[in-house]
């Protein structure tokens, strides 16, 4: 959320943001779902598969040190939509945010969103998995102004600080699932 | 170790000790979680990870600029 929004009513737009944002989260998950449920089993656990042993060596090339930007649209959202007004601004930023693909993804981890929704091949399980991510996307930046708030000082910068950690946190967790997964579906 | 133009015993640090220390566990984690759902033969385990792995991407993507 950015920074300026957070004025006499920041509540009711966080709500409208978080709500937004966990609603593009689960529709995009059931959408995946659905997709992914028109697919045979054998081609769906083949494909994971492949990517579960993808996302071992990716998580592992990350854990050496050695950086790999992943594939994304390397933009935040336009802040001219700051301009159309608290409300909209709050839905249009969740919906974005809480779909994730469109704007800076910054962690290979992202990409196990939507392609485990869709391999998962069942609309309710695929809305709970991408819903999970959108609504904590949300939260995440409503907890930061809630701290910011409490601490009346602008932690921002060393939220951003953060990064190389989150970076190593995303890298095993994507390890973590790629090697469960090769083990469960692979072997 | 001693380097050139410097006075006096210097340390090299890398962060990469802390990369690789993040790896056994991770690894380590992913077979026995890996093992469990493979004896147990529910695909509980795997929608349970994707989940986890959904909060742990949007809270590290907090840290993005």
């Amino acid at each position: 959320m950015h920074r300026n929004q957070a004025g006499r009513s920041w509540k009711s737009k966080a709500a409208v943001y978080a709500l937004a944002s966990g609603l593009a989260g689960l529709a995009a998950g059931a959408a995946l779902g659905i997709l992914g449920g028109a697919l045979p089993l054998y081609v769906r656990l083949a494909v994971g598969s492949i990517l579960a042993i993808a996302a071992v060596a990716v998580g592992t090339f990350e854990l050496l040190g050695r950086r790999m930007q992943p594939l994304q649209f390397d933009c935040e959202t336009p802040q001219r939509w700051v301009d159309k007004g608290p409300w909209s601004w709050a839905t249009i930023n969740g919906l974005t945010l809480g779909f994730g693909a469109t704007s800076r993804i910054g962690f290979w981890l992202w990409y196990a969103i939507p392609l485990g929704a869709f391999l998962i091949g069942n609309p309710v399980a695929g809305a709970v998995i991408y819903g999970a991510y959108g609504l904590t996307r949300a939260l995440g930046a409503v907890a930061i102004i809630l701290a910011m708030m409490r601490l009346d000082e602008d932690i921002s910068d060393r939220v951003i600080d953060g990064y190389d950690t989150a970076r190593i946190l995303a890298a095993g967790q994507l390890v973590f699932l790629g090697v469960a997964t090769v083990i469960v579906v692979g072997l | 170790m001693h380097l050139p133009g410097l006075r006096g015993p210097r340390v090299l640090t890398t962060t990469r000790p802390r990369l690789l220390n993040a790896l056994l566990p991770a690894a380590g984690l992913g077979i026995l979680v890996g093992a469990l759902a493979r004896n147990s033969g529910e695909v509980g385990w795997i929608f349970a990870l994707l989940v986890c792995s959904a909060v742990v991407t949007a809270v590290a993507q907090q840290t993005l600029p």
